[in-house]
This record gives structure tokens, C-alpha cells and sequence, in this order.
């Protein structure tokens, strides 16, 4: 017999829990089912949060070992791993914590197992104790997420190969790694392993990494990791790993160049998880790569069922899926979406950071030619002399006529933070002499954003001299 | 150390007394693990130190080196070359397999002897590598903490072989029942001693003293959990039916581990027990 809901939420990751917390609001009766023990997705387990966490365990430790070395002080090498291991877990415990208290705080039921449809509005969840429970829901969102795209030539064992996922199960720290791929994920690790100590090289297709932010901002990236005694290959194609099926990490390049590491990492995107969910049941249809098709709303071809999140593709982020989620419910309650505005911010956890928002330098100058960049290197801020973070720069991506605000890219420490502030400004007017005119608290790295203004108006004002002189 | 030992009570003179008496007096014959195992698995986890060091320590024991050559050519690391030389193994296995086999060889050879309870002994042995490579298979399918798995499944029941050099001690020879029923009871106990004496990690630590209980510490839950489900399906492929292991049980539960990801752990059955063979 079935249990009676009105809302039934496959996975709890981001989207899924925002959609059922939204629904819950809503005072509708919300079963939410996830498949691992512990609520918060792929997200916060084995993506986002542990990527940020190691993240910052890695520079506190790297700072420390500058410092004690400064101060003549001996440090075991094995302190390195049991430190940022430990923290991780406790980031992890704390933030599954006040997930699991703003659940219960909704009224969310929640129920463990791995779910599948039986027919378009029921729903059977099977977990590994053998347990059967069929729900039946009038809407259902699936919000299943995504796990790594493991590549068939790669004989990837989780033990000396690895992918995105249990390269966080990791207990000891390798002396080398090399790291296929180099998109977000395979840039954060490398940026995280580097700072470590850990020999790493990525290897790429592409010539450059991070393609999806402009190329002065990657370029910053390149010449940190570089400072850390990475290597970036790019333009190269593996044509096999030799591991015997063991754990030889011999990768042999079609270049002819040969990388020997003690594990390698392959981080080359990421799938939808849609297995064994029996969509077809539920008449929800799928477009191309495994995803599962849906119109803006996130309404799939079954109109009370709506996906969000990774599993309906990109941008596949977590702010994202969150918005997704909420969008859902409040579209399937006939309520109004309330559009967020401000375009989507990336934020890139690399050391270090990069972030970008609104229309990227590339796009523009393709869409408006002679476009005016406004740019502030953080070494001409006291604020980051002050930090000892002097690496790094904001630029301005403006118009023609220097007043319209079209995007934002910065790369140092605190960009993804400092993003923000941009952001509002192109939700807002949008006009850079805001930047200007607006008192900014002295030192701090948001100046970054008033001399970045400075030098678009002094461009501009050199562009007028140079066509009044010609006139 | 030896007054804190709460161990069962049974009939002066019988197994269980002796053993008991043993543990609780200190009065216990331990085998020392060769430094060189201690040496290795340091090299190993130590990033400065690299791996020509790992492969220094394994050939300063020739004893060791012959056994760790033996073990690298067996069949589960599937190598088409031969490996002649500790510094081929490291290449080939990489750092932190190698010092594991070393590891492995060094208790093989610290415990497994040739008196009186050698069949319980080579039991032992082949029980403990069928469970400590079912558990790397298991960790592999959760994708998660595998260079531990095996070693924590391999030294679970490391207490054994101290209850039955106890009882080697011995003039008087007991019945194999009763021989079965003691190490069971008191394994654990003699196991804990060994691993202070070893200075083992503290999840293999925690392993050996949870026994079969899955009352389990917090941070090394997955690592007690995984070795018991490796001994279930060890001692399940021992009796030939390794599906009854697969039903649900507090372990599965705890891994969260699902019927397909079950049927791989089980689908690597055959390649473990030739491995077995090869490596007993």
C-alpha cells in the first residue's frame, strides 16, 4: 500500500533539498529520498564542500609550513595529510548537520533508498537493508545529480586511478599525480595537490585551461600553479594508461611524451544520474548525453514531474540547482518565479581563485568590437600588500562608451567573494562611474573595483582627446 | 595494561584458562614484526622520502625481498614482465603496494610457524588474505579509503595466531573444538596487545578490537564495517556459496552498499581465490 504525499523530491542535494523546503513552505505534505545515508548530494560529500574545504586546509597548512620554516621550526611531513583530512570531516559533519535541522524544521519527510518509478505518480524505494516502501505523489521532482564520466580507455580502479570522487578517499598524500582533464574540477585539484607538495601535471586537450573564463584570467591561474611546481600540458590527447590492471601509472601521450606518477586523477566531466530510476515508467522523456529534457521551468515531458540540477546538464552548479529547485515548485504551484537577475557568477576555487560574471572580455569584443577593459592589479592595493596576497587583478568588462557595465573577471584570493559586489552593480544601473562615486571602506580589496572605474574613465578620456586631436 | 583485560571466565586448566591466565599476567610470547615491515610502511607513507627508499628497506631482508618478488609476479597483479628486483616492484606497483606486500610477508613470517597448531595457523592465513582482498573490493566499489581496506581486512583476527602460540606453549594438546572456541573468544584481547606492540594504525586498531561488534568509533566506521563484510564473504567463498553473504546484513547497511554494487564485490570471487592461492 502506498503512502500518500504531495510532493515527492528524488535526491537531496542542493536542488532537491531547496524544492522540498520551498514545497514544504507551501504547507504541502514532502517526502524527500536519497539514496546515500546522509542528506546533501554529491555537493556536499564528495564536490563542492570537500573540493573548498581541502581547499583551505591546504593554504592554512602551506602558510603554516612558510612560517614554521621561517621561524626554524622542524614539521613532520605526515602532519600534512591527517590535518586537512580531519578538517574536511568536520566541515562535512557540521554542514549535513544544519541541513538535516532545516529539514525536520520544514516538516520533510525523509526516506533512504535508492527510487524508481512504477508508473507515472508512484514511486517504490528499495534501500540496502532490503526494505520496500511505494509512495505516491501528485508532483515529483528529480533531482538525482551527477557522478564522474569515467572514460572506457581508462582503466580507472579508485585505488592508483582515480576520478573525481574517491580521489577524496584518499588517506596519504601521493609524491605525484598526473590529472586528466582541465576543466573546474581538475583544476581545483591540481591547485589543491600543488599547494600540498604533491608533483602535479594536467594534461589537456585544449591549449589553455578553464575555456569557459577569458584567457588573462586562466593565464593567472597557469602561473600560480606553476609557482607550485605544476606543469600544464596542453593541446595533448592520452593515448593509454599503463597499469597492467594494477597500479603502474604510466601515461603515454599520442605527443609520445610518457608522464610516470604515483596516482593519476581523472577529472573529464561529468554524467547525469539517471540509471535505474525506470523514467520510461513515467513517460519523462531524455535529450542528448543522458540528460533529462525539460523546458525553462524544468518541466519535464510529464507535466507534474520537473528535473533540476545536474542531471539536467549545465551550467551543473550548486547555486544553480538550488535556484532550479525552488523555480520548480513555485511554477508547479502557479505561483510567479521571480526571475533572479544578475547572471549566474562562477566562482573557480583554484589557488588561486578566479571569478567572472555577466558577459566575458571575448563575448563582448565578438558582439561590440572596440570595447573599453578597465583593469586593477591587486599589487597596487594596500589592502592586499597588507594580506601578503599581491598576486592577481580585477578587470571591468564595459562598452564602448565606458558607462555601461558588461561583466566582471577577477583573479587573486577573495575573488570569488569580491564578485559579488559586480554583480549587484550590473542587477542594479549598471554604470561604472557608480564605482566611482561610491565610498569604499579603506584598506580593502573591493578598491579593486573603484580603480578598475578609474582606469575605463581615463581610457575613455584619452579615446576623447585622440578623436578631438584627429577632428 | 593487563589487570584493564575483562576476559571471560571458564574451568581451571581448560584452553580458555590458559590463554586467560596469559593475557592477564603479561605472560605472552609476542612475535616481533621485523623492523624492516616498520621501516617500509614509514618510506611508504612519507612523501620526502620517495620510493628508491621503500625498495633500500626491502632489500636489506633477502628473505623479505624473495617473498615480495613472489607476491609481486603472482597472478592478481597480472604482469606480462617478470619482476626481478624490489626496485622493478616499486616501478611496476607503485610505493604503497609494495610496502603492503612487504607487510604482508612480514606477519606471514612473524606468526605462521610449524608447530603443533599449524592447520589452524594456515586456515588463519588463508582466511585473512581471502578477507583482506574482498575488503579492498569492497572499498573499491564505494570508492573510498582502498589502500587501508586491505590491511585492516588482513590483520582483523590478528589476535589468532597469539592465543594458539599460548596454547603451543603448552605440553598438553586440545581438542580442535575446544582450540576453536577459545581463539574466538579471546582473539580480540590478544589481537590489541599485538597491535600495541606493533604499533599498528588506528584503523587497523580499531578493526581488530571491534571483533564482529558493529558498535563501531565514528572515524573509522567504513574500515571496521568493510573488513567484517570482507570476513563474511571470505568465510562464505570458503564454503562455496559466496551469494549468502550478499543478504542483508548491519554491514551492508552501514556501507550503504546496493545490489548491483554487491554483485561486482561478488563478480571479483574467482579472481580473489586464485590470488589466494598464489599468494598463501
Amino acid at each position: 500500500m502506498s503512502e500518500v504525499v504531495d510532493w515527492v523530491v528524488v535526491g537531496a542535494g542542493p536542488g532537491g533539498l531547496k524544492a522540498a523546503a520551498c514545497a514544504a513552505q507551501q504547507g504541502a505534505r514532502v517526502a524527500i529520498i536519497e539514496r546515500e545515508p546522509r542528506i546533501g548530494g554529491a555537493c556536499v560529500h564528495r564536490g563542492t564542500i570537500p573540493s573548498k574545504a581541502l581547499r583551505e586546509a591546504a593554504l592554512q597548512l602551506s602558510r603554516f609550513f612558510v612560517q614554521a620554516q621561517q621561524f626554524g621550526m622542524v614539521t613532520p611531513s605526515a602532519l600534512k595529510f591527517s590535518h586537512v583530512r580531519g578538517r574536511l570531516d568536520r566541515v562535512i559533519d557540521s554542514h549535513v548537520q544544519a541541513l538535516d535541522l532545516e529539514l525536520a524544521e520544514a516538516g520533510v519527510t525523509r526516506i533512504h533508498g535508492a527510487a524508481r518509478f512504477v508508473s507515472p505518480h508512484d514511486l517504490e524505494v528499495r534501500n540496502p537493508a532490503g526494505l520496500v516502501r511505494r509512495l505516491r505523489a501528485d508532483h515529483v521532482v528529480i533531482a538525482t545529480g551527477s557522478r564522474p564520466r569515467l572514460p572506457a580507455e581508462i582503466p580507472i580502479d579508485h585505488e592508483h586511478i582515480l576520478d573525481s570522487d574517491s580521489v577524496l578517499g584518499l588517506e596519504y598524500l601521493p609524491h605525484s599525480m598526473v590529472i586528466m582533464g582541465g576543466g573546474i574540477i581538475a583544476c581545483e585539484y591540481a591547485s589543491i595537490m600543488a599547494t600540498l607538495g604533491v608533483l602535479v601535471t594536467i594534461v589537456d586537450r585544449a591549449p589553455r585551461p578553464l575555456g569557459l573564463v577569458d584567457a588573462d584570467l586562466a593565464q593567472g591561474f597557469v602561473d600560480a600553479f606553476e609557482a607550485l611546481g605544476g606543469r600544464y600540458l596542453g593541446g595533448r590527447t592520452l593515448a593509454r594508461v599503463q597499469t597492467d590492471g594494477i597500479s603502474s601509472t604510466t601515461s603515454h601521450l599520442t605527443s609520445g611524451e610518457v608522464l610516470v606518477a604515483e596516482k593519476v586523477l581523472v577529472a573529464l566531466g561529468r554524467l547525469p544520474n539517471t540509471a535505474g530510476l525506470e523514467l520510461a515508467a513515467a513517460g519523462v522523456t531524455m535529450a542528448d548525453g543522458g540528460r533529462i529534457a525539460v523546458d525553462h521551468h524544468g518541466c519535464t515531458s510529464a507535466p507534474h514531474i520537473y528535473a533540476v540540477g545536474d542531471v539536467v546538464g549545465p551550467p551543473a552548479l550548486a547555486s544553480c540547482s538550488m535556484e532550479q529547485g525552488r523555480r520548480a515548485v513555485l511554477h508547479a504551484l502557479g505561483q510567479p518565479e521571480l526571475h533572479a537577475g544578475g547572471g549566474v557568477p562562477i566562482g573557480i576555487f583554484t589557488v588561486p581563485e578566479l571569478a567572472a560574471v555577466g558577459e566575458s572580455e571575448d563575448a563582448a569584443r565578438r558582439r561590440l568590437g572596440d570595447i573599453v577593459v578597465g583593469r586593477a592589479d591587486f599589487s597596487g592595493l594596500a589592502r592586499a600588500q597588507i594580506a601578503d596576497e599581491p598576486a592577481g587583478f580585477l578587470k571591468l568588462v564595459v562598452d564602448p562608451s565606458g558607462e555601461r557595465l558588461l561583466g566582471v573577471g577577477i583573479v587573486g584570493e577573495g575573488a570569488t567573494e569580491l564578485i559579488h559586489l559586480g554583480q549587484l552593480v550590473l542587477l542594479g544601473s549598471g554604470r561604472v562611474r557608480e564605482l566611482v562615486d561610491t565610498i569604499f571602506n579603506f584598506p580593502t580589496m573591493a578598491e579593486a573595483y573603484r580603480v578598475a572605474a578609474l582606469d575605463v574613465l581615463g581610457q575613455i578620456r584619452v579615446r576623447s582627446c585622440g578623436r578631438a586631436d584627429a577632428a | 595494561m593487563s589487570a584493564a583485560l575483562d576476559l571471560p571466565r571458564a574451568a581451571e586448566g581448560s584452553a580458555h584458562a590458559l590463554v586467560a591466565r596469559a593475557l592477564a599476567d603479561g605472560a605472552l610470547d609476542l612475535p616481533v614484526l621485523p623492523r624492516v615491515a616498520h621501516d617500509v610502511m614509514l618510506a611508504a607513507q612519507d612523501p620526502t622520502r620517495g620510493s628508491a627508499e621503500v625498495a633500500r628497506h626491502i632489500e636489506r631482508d633477502p628473505a623479505l625481498s624473495a617473498t615480495v618478488l613472489r607476491s609481486a609476479n603472482a597472478a592478481i597483479y597480472g604482469g606480462a614482465v617478470e619482476i626481478v628486483s624490489a626496485r622493478q616492484a616499486v616501478a611496476r606497483l607503485g610505493t604503497v603496494e609494495v610496502a603492503s606486500l612487504a607487510m604482508t610477508a612480514a606477519v606471514r613470517a612473524s606468526v605462521v610457524d610449524d608447530g603443533p597448531y599449524r592447520g589452524e595457523l594456515a586456515q588463519w592465513w588463508r582466511a585473512s588474505l581471502t578477507c583482506g582482498l574482498f575488503a579492498k573490493e569492497i572499498a573499491r566499489a564505494r570508492r573510498h579509503a582502498v589502500d587501508s581496506a586491505f590491511m585492516c581486512g588482513l590483520l582483523r583476527l590478528l589476535g589468532v595466531p597469539v592465543v594458539l602460540r599460548v596454547l603451543a606453549r603448552s605440553s598438553e594438546r586440545f581438542d580442535p573444538a575446544e582450540v576453536a572456541t577459545v581463539t574466538r573468544a579471546l582473539a580480540t584481547a590478544a589481537g590489541m596487545l599485538l597491535c600495541e606492540g606493533w604499533n599498528l594504525s588506528g584503523a587497523v586498531r580499531a578493526t581488530v578490537a571491534q571483533g564482529a561488534s558493529t558498535d563501531a568509533p565514528p572515524q573509522f566506521a567504513e574500515h571496521v564495517f568493510t573488513a567484517q563484510l570482507g570476513a563474511a564473504m571470505a568465510q562464505a567463498q570458503a564454503a562455496g556459496d559466496l551469494q549468502s553473504a550478499v543478504a542483508p546484513s548491519a554491514q551492508i547497511v552501514a556501507l550503504n552498499l546496493y545490489p548491483e554494487d554487491l554483485e561486482r564485490i561478488v563478480a571479483t570471487g574467482p579472481i580473489i581465490a586464485r590470488s589466494v592461492e598464489s599468494l598463501a
